[in-house]
């Protein structure tokens, strides 16, 4: 017998059991998605040409996370000629957006990128 | 026992180049808002015999000549990513200390860590890599011991300096300037060096007698601890205080600004570090300065509160409101043997909320922060603390930091940019 049925001459109270009594929660925030990593993302703005290529419109905030190693096709940030610059990591190689291998020698891994925001309409 | 310690790298200086990878390899000294005195150096900086405090206008053929890039000082940069380092110390270790904007201890001794040296190398790197600023760490059986290490290891053993045997110990302290150490300042050094001591290994196995006639207690402290034997204890693991105060008495009279100026942040930092830990949030921070006794009837005390809109936790906006009260508490005919902050109207992060949801907020927390202003006063005199809004002169506050770099990771408006 299934237990907890009217059948059974109990009385259930039927309002909505609040979940706040007995469990602690925070509501959402898009920091969680973002800082992952606390102490090891920064956040970056797209300079005023944009990338068209990623449809990245001038402005865009991008999130960047230091802790993390590169994957095969990861957009990363990479110092090229002691400027910070978008860029793909392939076959091992960080390379230019169209695929092209990059020229300058000067050129290093910053970060991984893991997020990039969007603003469509500003306060 | 086993302590470490975990000291950044010319730290001001390697937070500008986190953000300026063309100055990795170049000299750049960070200078203080108000007189331009150099408070932080890299290592270029060093071999051309700049030393720290020295008014820039003074180098400034040397600085032109080396293309010396100079900042103003960036507080709110420098407290966020000593937040991150002490964020990534937390997770390697549950028992830490931080001791100031850029060096934290550890206390290793009950930690189940097998190699020490492939914890250190293992904590350097992740620092080095995720944060991006390089760290030296010592390790070794008394705070002071792992101190002295960490200074060793800026030039030994790719910064990472184990102190094990009492070989090991004799080894690092035989070629130690004694001004190196803790607790001996630019006044005592001197006197020691007359009597023939300037090299810690000397200084430590000198016979006692000798040692208390040069040394008071705190002095015999760091003499035992330099021999092994453990005399400081480790942090404080206080409970949820309701006012969170930290404060050091400094070796001399300070006069200059500056010298202040990184004391108040690092205080600042450290308190806003224990805010957070015990999960409250503030909405006040008093600066104070105190002159101690110059005579028989004169003390300088003077303090100043600033309150702060929202409530926060945040390190950046606690050090800039600390700063403000500096710039009203200080007076420049004022020397200074002490300054300090305490942060007030400490809440829990659940209460605040809840006083959101009330909706009286505002008026809960004047009463609290009326009491908290009452019994400052009664403690120290009438007119201790005062609003910010009733004192003078915020004015050219901000105009002063001419060469400051973007507030990187704290303000959206100054957001580093990325190129395609």
């Amino acid at each position: 017998m299934k237990k907890g049925t009217a059948s059974d001459g109990v009385v259930y109270h039927a309002g909505f059991p609040n979940a706040g009594e007995d469990q602690r929660f925070e509501s959402l925030s898009i920091d969680q998605l973002i800082f992952r990593h606390r102490a090891s993302t920064y956040l970056w703005r797209i300079d005023s040409q944009g990338v068209p290529q990623l449809g990245w419109q001038a402005g865009t905030i991008v999130a960047v996370d230091r802790a993390l190693g590169p994957r095969e096709g990861d957009l990363v940030v990479a110092v090229v000629d002691e400027d910070f610059t978008v860029r793909r990591y392939r076959s091992g190689k960080i390379e230019q957006l169209d695929g092209r291998a990059e020229t300058s020698q000067e050129i290093s891994l910053w970060g991984v990128i893991t997020h990039a925001v969007q603003e469509y309409r500003t306060p | 026992m086993k302590f470490a310690l975990v000291d950044c790298n010319n730290f001001f200086a390697s937070c500008e180049r986190v953000f300026r990878p063309g100055l990795e390899k170049r000299p750049v000294i960070v200078m203080s808002n108000n007189d331009g005195c150099v408070i932080a150096r890299t290592n270029e900086v060093k071999a051309l015999s700049i030393g720290m405090g020295v008014p820039i206008f003074k180098v400034k053929d040397i600085v032109r000549a080396n293309r010396i890039q100079l900042f103003s000082a960036n507080f709110e940069l420098y407290g966020d990513i000593s937040q991150r380092i002490v964020t990534i110390l937390r997770q390697e270790t549950p028992l830490i200390e931080v001791y100031s904007i850029d060096e934290s201890f550890v206390d290793l001794s009950e930690l189940p860590i097998d190699d020490t040296r492939a914890w250190a190398k293992r904590v350097q790197d992740r620092i080095q890599q995720e944060v991006g600023v390089p760290v030296s760490i010592g390790v070794a059986p008394t705070k002071t011991l792992a101190k002295v290490a960490s200074t060793y290891a800026k030039t030994h053993h790719n910064g990472i300096e184990i102190v094990d045997t009492d070989e090991e110990r004799r080894e690092m302290l035989r070629d130690m300037p004694i001004e190196e150490l803790w607790g001996i300042g630019r006044k005592l050094a001197p006197k020691l060096k007359d009597k023939g001591v300037s090299k810690a290994l000397a200084l430590i196995e000198s016979s006692d007698a000798w040692l208390n006639q040069q040394f008071n207690v705190t002095g015999m402290k760091m003499v035992d601890e330099l021999r092994g034997q453990a005399r400081i204890p480790f942090g404080d693991k206080s409970d949820q205080r309701k006012m969170i105060m930290r404060s050091r008495s400094f070796g001399h009279a300070i006069r200059a600004y500056h010298h202040l100026e990184s004391a108040v942040a690092t205080f600042t930092a450290q308190a806003a570090a224990n805010l957070r830990a015990q999960g409250s949030v503030c909405r006040g921070i008093v600066t104070f300065l105190d002159s101690g006794k110059i005579d028989r009837e004169n003390r300088i005390y003077a303090s100043q509160l600033v309150t702060l809109d929202e409530a926060t936790a945040d390190t950046g906006q606690l050090i800039s409101a600390a700063l403000k009260g500096l710039e009203t508490a200080y007076d420049r005919e004022g020397t200074y043997r002490k300054a300090g902050v305490i942060i007030v109207n400490i809440q829990s992060v659940e209460e605040w909320q809840l006083s959101l949801i009330a909706g009286d907020e505002k008026r809960d927390e004047k009463q609290a922060l009326m009491r908290a202003m009452d019994r400052l006063n009664k403690k120290f005199g009438t007119g201790t603390v005062w609003h910010a809004s009733e004192a003078h002169g915020d004015s050219d506050w901000q105009s002063r930091r001419s060469q400051r770099s973007p507030r990187y990771t704290t303000r959206l408006g100054e957001l580093p940019t990325l190129k395609r």
